[in-house]
């Protein structure tokens, strides 16, 4: 009987046998010559490791012919009618694939150990592991695949569960899939250990492949085989759609808790850490002395900050000493499993300047601490001005020209943008960035503050400043829906009580009188002019040409190491990180003109400007970025 | 229209699946972002192309299932026989059904994101993309058509024609890997692979057509196939059986078949000229084993002496690498010297050493390659294969240490110039940073993979010079101690690694631009006679894409040979495999020539690599990556 069941099988899946075993020698022919020609790999008996895939395929085949393509047709109830036991219908039906599958296992690796002969040198103990894992993950492929047939339209979900269930174990006990039993046994070393037999893993692999054949046979058994019966009828089309609608909703709902997660602080392992702060965790690194007072100092004033933003926690703050640095350069740093602000600057260096170093933590903070919303552009002057408010603040009634070079700065910027009258201009925030520079509308930023610092009175500019940039900003639409009922605008007059056009009004006023006491300086500050222009052939590629003229007189307490940045953008971006901006320097005294040594591909974003550092105002001045496209 | 109507009844579950997809996407922008402060990068960051078009073609081929096997499994066939038009002209309008049904899936994507990005818009940039978006939604109407084309002929053979669509993509990938000219062509894949330059979105329109024409010609296969739906004669119950066996067989062979085709006319271009048309053919070599304390070496006899050689010194090179890496030696190693790999001289692989005798040049001191690979061996030994896991972040220390370890004890210590001068080269022309270096693949993107090699030594020598020569094994101890955090990469498993080998990583770090910066000063010299190339992209009459190589003073290359010296490298785009590069010599006039088929997908990046003449450097200078479009 067992013979006539062989042989209706056979009958009945001849081809998709003779399919598999031509696959399975072609395909192995295939790798091996496709390895053999690159001769890149090492080993030859690397095609096994190829062929191993193949073998997982073949095996779903072979599970799907011999089990899922009979119960779901439901010609199983004519064997179940025929006088033989089902587990022995069953068996057969394993066994004759698993026959099936050994011999492309076995036929691929006798192959492979002949290819080999000529550059490797076999031992009976390095066949014999490379027979145990190869045909040990075989054996185990087929068992999967035949037993999850007995789940019929439910194999998907199991499939799912399964591949879910191994995801999350990579990420809870942090493995690789190499690092899972069963594909470890066919993963990178396969062609090279010839001395130690991977025992655990054959050992589990072989449990596996156990509870495996016993699933199959207890789901093919149970109930006289009515279970797997009901579990092989087809899955209506709404079936599947809703199945597929089912997982997209799990999978969505796995990314939003994913990324709604809170990220652990990220803390160095190593330097000084602040003492006797009560929010502010910040570490200097490498310890030294000197490391160590700057991290209580910082400690201390990112304490006080917090205090006056009402902030209830702080984000880690650890900086790196980077020698090589130039003193005015900030690095930042990113963990993407962690959150904090990372910083290498040349804290060591004598020119470094620690309120430059406050100036840079106090954007970072806030920006961490306000998930980023304070970024807006139509508050971004708050948190722009906030920068360089926190760290030079004083008595509120103390003039503006306390801080001689940040009212220089919000003069000259002002000037240069065509002022801000309205509120609305508030909004073109970043155009005036692109315009004078970032610390120049840091400056401009600075001065709004101290103007409305002693029109409203502290307190209620503290009240906005908090609102903006430390108020509960979680990261979801709940937090624009409420901007949208709470613009900016209502929210700077409920909480100073000035009216904010009004309020823009009085700061020009006052910024005027400023122009007047300081014309002489502010006249000695140049405005940088220069032309970039491409030539070459349009659609191939061109040139840059520049063109700079430098202010008469050359050198000045607001002028002097003039150069031309610039930088290929990415798409849809039209600026370029600090970090990844190219320099060329340009001569302070005479006309500078050239070529830069860039060729630049037809279609290619550019943006550039004219730069030079102004130690009078403490920042750099530039001629205004620009972005184009190369013709 | 009544037509119409009833296959988009028909399909209504599958556009409210559509609609299900979106919503979600759509809910799960709104509970993790901002929608106003959301831009288009924001949307393309970490996307991944191939995978959203493999989505695309699944949907496809599942309603193209659903419109050719619905009507059989409900038998309605004799219905549509009852009406007044002809099978084609239903087939044409399941088809145009489905379109629709797929065209509402792109554009309904579009107009739940471009809100995001109106929202979004900020006073320095007003641009709502039209120049991106525009094209590729032209783009994907006509793919989607494709996908369905294919995805209706296909599902007259059931679930055996998601079978068939396997096979193609496993067959036209192979066919890519074995670089076959035209085989991108035919990826409905390839369109995955954006390529933007500026913000323009760059249509591959050969790929397109191409594309389209064969699956016209599939269509209408499709289309004569559902005219003989349910009309079969009573008398075919054998081919009825036999449909299935042979539609599989016959798809097995016809792929065999064309693989086979596709290998005899493979690469055209890179053949050498023929000769007088015969193809002389040599015996392999027998291969001989010898056997050392540490070693079994296998080698061919036609090369014994040059082998032998190497043997003999095998064992002292062996205990010199140990020595300085504080290993002990654990298992017998393997050293295969039968290798004629033209891109290495040497590769290892736990336990495993695979050499090419016959390699020309500086690689061609072997115990020096020997050595270097022993190197790759005993830090994988040491960490417990914990560097190599970590590959991309690690592999600059990898290539470094082994080139450290070859030049210093292996190479007479005048060769270290040849080596220092390409790191020199790099530093002093290009803005390299740490964060470069421990990220192989972008330093492939943005510079060469090569540097691994040079300024992974000039790291290693650093580290050396400032903490001795424990320095190294310690670090790799370090990677392996079995406590350490394993998601760690980039800089920060580099953090983490120093720190708990008890060394700091900004003082290494410092300590290797000190070091790059000495060798510039003491190379500046030899630097300021080097040549500054550019590349000027030009295409002839028939078509071909060439980079004419000047000098960036505009002068024209003067005394180099270019064959010889200039060598100009392409590829598609930035995230284009190293395998899929194509390096071509200039010729007598400078130019470096190549076909323009290679680059179907409408955009093309160059790089000028050049070899100084009589300095032996150990690699040649590669120059800076231009992207730009392939010119008309």
């Amino acid at each position: 009987m067992i013979g006539a069941l062989l042989r209706k099988e056979l009958r009945q899946h001849w081809w998709a046998f003779l399919l598999v075993l031509l696959l399975s020698l072609f395909g192995f022919l295939l790798i091996l010559l496709f390895t053999m020609a690159q001769d890149q790999s090492g080993s030859r008996l690397f095609v096994l490791q190829i062929h191993a895939y193949f073998l997982g395929i073949f095996s779903l085949i072979l599970g799907n012919r011999l089990v899922v393509a009979e119960y779901s047709a439901k010609t199983q109830l004519f064997l179940e009618s025929l006088p033989l036991p089902r587990e022995r219908v069953v068996l057969v039906k394993y066994g004759l694939g698993l026959g099936v599958i050994l011999l492309c296992a076995g036929t691929a690796l006798g192959l492979g150990i002949l290819a080999g002969a000529r550059t490797e040198v076999f031992t009976p103990r390095f066949i014999g592991i490379l027979a145990s894992r190869y045909l040990g993950f075989a054996v185990f492929a087929y068992t999967f695949f035949f037993a999850m047939g007995f789940l019929g339209r439910y194999r998907f979900i199991a499939y799912g569960l399964l591949l879910a269930a191994l995801i999350l174990l990579m990420r809870i006990k942090d493995l690789s899939w190499g690092e899972f039993s069963f594909f470890y046994l066919v993963g990178g070393t396969l062609p090279f250990e010839r001395e130690e037999f991977p025992l655990t893993e054959l050992a589990v692999t072989g449990g596996l492949t156990l509870a495996f054949f016993f699933l199959a046979l207890g789901l093919a058994v149970t109930r006289e085989g009515s279970v797997s019966s009901l579990l092989g009828e087809k899955m209506s089309h709404r079936d599947k759609i809703t199945l597929t609608a089912l997982i997209f909703g799990i999978l969505s709902a796995t990314f939003i808790l994913e990324e709604t997660k809170e990220k652990e602080p990220y803390r160095m392992g190593d330097g000084a850490t602040a003492k006797k702060t009560s929010l502010a965790e910040v570490t200097v690194a490498p310890a030294s002395r000197e490391a160590q007072d700057l991290a209580n100092r910082l400690g201390s004033d990112l304490d006080a900050m917090a205090d006056f933003l009402e902030l209830a926690e702080l984000p880690t703050i650890s900086i790196r000493a980077r020698t090589d640095f130039d003193p005015d350069r900030y690095e930042h740093g990113f963990v993407a499993e962690a959150e904090g602000v990372i910083l290498r600057t040349n804290f060591e260096d004598e020119e470094w300047s620690y309120a430059r170093c406050l100036e840079q933590l106090s954007g970072d903070v806030v920006e961490l601490a306000s998930n980023r919303r304070a970024m807006k552009e139509d508050r971004f002057w708050v948190i722009d001005g906030f920068s360089v408010y926190w760290p030079h603040q004083g008595e509120a009634n103390r003039p503006l020209d306390a801080d001689r070079h940040l009212l220089l700065r919000a003069l000259y910027g002002t000037e240069q943008i065509g002022g801000i009258r309205e509120p609305e201009d508030l909004h073109r925030w970043f155009l005036f960035q692109r315009t004078v520079g970032h610390q120049i509308t840091a400056g401009i930023g600075w001065s709004l503050l101290r103007v409305l610092e002693q029109e409203a009175g502290r307190e209620p500019a503290r009240a906005f400043m908090q609102s903006v940039l430390a108020g509960d900003t979680p990261r979801n639409v709940t937090t624009t829906i409420r901007d949208f009922q709470d613009p900016i605008e209502k929210r700077f007059q409920r909480l100073t009580g000035l009216d904010l056009a009004a309020f823009l009004d009085t700061w020009n006023a006052e910024l005027d009188e400023w122009r007047e006491t300081l014309a002489d300086d502010l006249a000695s500050i140049p405005r940088l002019e220069g032309e970039l222009q491409f030539s070459g052939e349009p659609g191939g590629t061109s040139l840059a040409e520049y063109h700079f003229a430098p202010p008469p007189g050359g050198e000045s307490p607001f002028f002097e190491r003039p150069v031309l940045l610039y930088g290929g953008t990415n798409p849809f971006q039209n600026s370029v990180p600090e970090s990844q901006t190219l320099r060329h320097p340009l001569s302070a005294d005479e006309v500078s003109e050239g070529v830069l040594r860039e060729t630049w591909g037809s279609g290619s974003g550019i943006t550039w400007t004219f730069a030079a550092d102004s130690p009078g105002l403490r920042c750099r001045l530039i001629s205004g970025w620009r972005h184009e496209f190369v013709p | 229209m009544a037509l119409l109507r009833k296959e988009l009844r028909a399909l209504r579950p599958f556009l409210w699946l559509i609609l299900i997809i979106e919503v979600l996407e759509v809910m799960m922008q709104l509970m993790t972002k901002y929608p106003d402060q959301f831009s288009l990068s924001e949307v393309f960051t970490d996307f991944d192309g191939t995978l959203a078009y493999l989505m695309l073609l699944i949907i496809a081929f599942a309603i193209g299932q659903t419109l050719i096997q619905r009507e059989k499994s409900e038998e309605t066939l004799e219905f549509i026989d009852s009406l007044p038009v002809s099978r084609a002209r239903v087939y044409w309008t399941k088809w145009f059904a489905g379109f629709l049904v797929l065209a509402f899936y792109l554009i309904i994507g579009l107009v739940f994101i471009l809100p995001f990005q109106i929202l979004s818009l900020t006073s320095d940039d007003r641009s709502l993309y039209v120049e991106f978006w525009w094209p590729m939604l032209i783009m994907d109407l006509i793919v989607v058509g494709i996908y369905l084309m294919l995805g209706m002929a296909l599902a007259f053979f059931g679930r055996f024609g998601l079978l068939a669509a396997a096979f193609y993509l496993i067959g036209i990938w192979m066919l890519k890997e074995y670089e076959v000219p035209g085989a991108k062509r035919f990826d409905p894949l390839e369109f995955g692979k954006f390529n933007v330059i500026g913000n323009t979105f760059i249509v591959p329109w050969g790929i397109v057509w191409s594309q389209l024409i064969f699956s016209l010609a599939i269509g209408f296969i499709g289309q004569f196939a559902f005219e003989r739906l349910g009309r079969s004669d009573h008398g075919d119950g054998f081919w009825k059986r036999a449909a299935t066996p042979i539609f599989v067989l016959g798809l097995f062979f016809a792929f065999a078949a064309w693989f086979v085709a596709g290998i005899i006319t493979f690469d055209e271009e890179d053949l050498p000229p023929p000769s007088d048309g015969s193809t002389v053919s040599f015996p392999s070599w027998e291969t001989t084993r010898a056997k050392t304390d540490h070693f079994v070496f296998i080698y061919p006899n036609s090369q014994a002496r040059a082998a032998e050689a190497l043997i003999a010194e095998a064992d002292e090179i062996h205990d010199t690498v140990t020595d300085f890496l504080g290993a002990e030696p654990q298992r017998e190693l393997v050293v295969d010297l039968t290798s004629a790999s033209p891109r290495h001289a040497g590769t290892a692989y736990w336990g495993r050493i695979r050499m090419n005798l016959q390699s020309k040049g500086l690689e061609s001191r072997l115990p020096a390659v020997l050595g270097h690979e022993l190197c790759h061996i005993y830090i994988d030994q040491l960490s417990d294969n914990k560097v190599s896991d970590k590959f991309n972040a690690t592999r600059f220390f990898h290539e470094g240490l082994a080139s450290l370890v070859e030049y210093r004890f292996f190479r007479p210590p005048e060769e270290l110039a040849q080596i220092r001068r390409v790191a020199a080269a790099a530093h002093d022309r290009e803005e390299i940073r740490f964060e470069d270096l421990v990220s192989s693949s972008r330093l492939s993107e943005e510079f060469a993979a090569e540097w691994v090699y040079p300024l992974g030594e000039v790291f290693a020598a650093a580290i050396v010079e400032t903490w001795g020569d424990e320095a190294p094994r310690n670090l790799i101890r370090a990677f392996g101690r079995p406590d350490a955090p394993r998601n760690l990469n980039g800089m920060v498993l580099w953090q983490d690694t120093f720190q708990a080998a008890g060394y700091d990583l900004e003082a290494a770090i410092a300590a290797f631009f000190t070091l790059l910066d000495e060798t510039v000063e003491s190379e500046r010299e030899w630097l300021d006679s080097l040549p500054d190339f550019r590349g000027q992209l030009i295409t002839d009459e028939s078509g071909r894409i060439g980079v004419r190589v000047r000098t960036t003073d505009g002068d024209p290359i003067g005394k180099l040979q270019p064959r010889r010296q200039l060598m100009v490298r392409f590829r598609a785009g930035p995230g284009t495999p190293e395998t899929e590069y194509v390096v071509r010599n200039a010729d007598r006039d400078g130019v470096a020539w190549v076909s323009r088929d290679r680059f179907p997908g409408g955009a093309i990046n160059f790089q000028v690599i050049y070899s100084p003449k009589g300095d032996d450097l150990m690699m040649p200078l590669f120059g800076p990556w231009i992207g730009t479009r392939v010119p008309n």
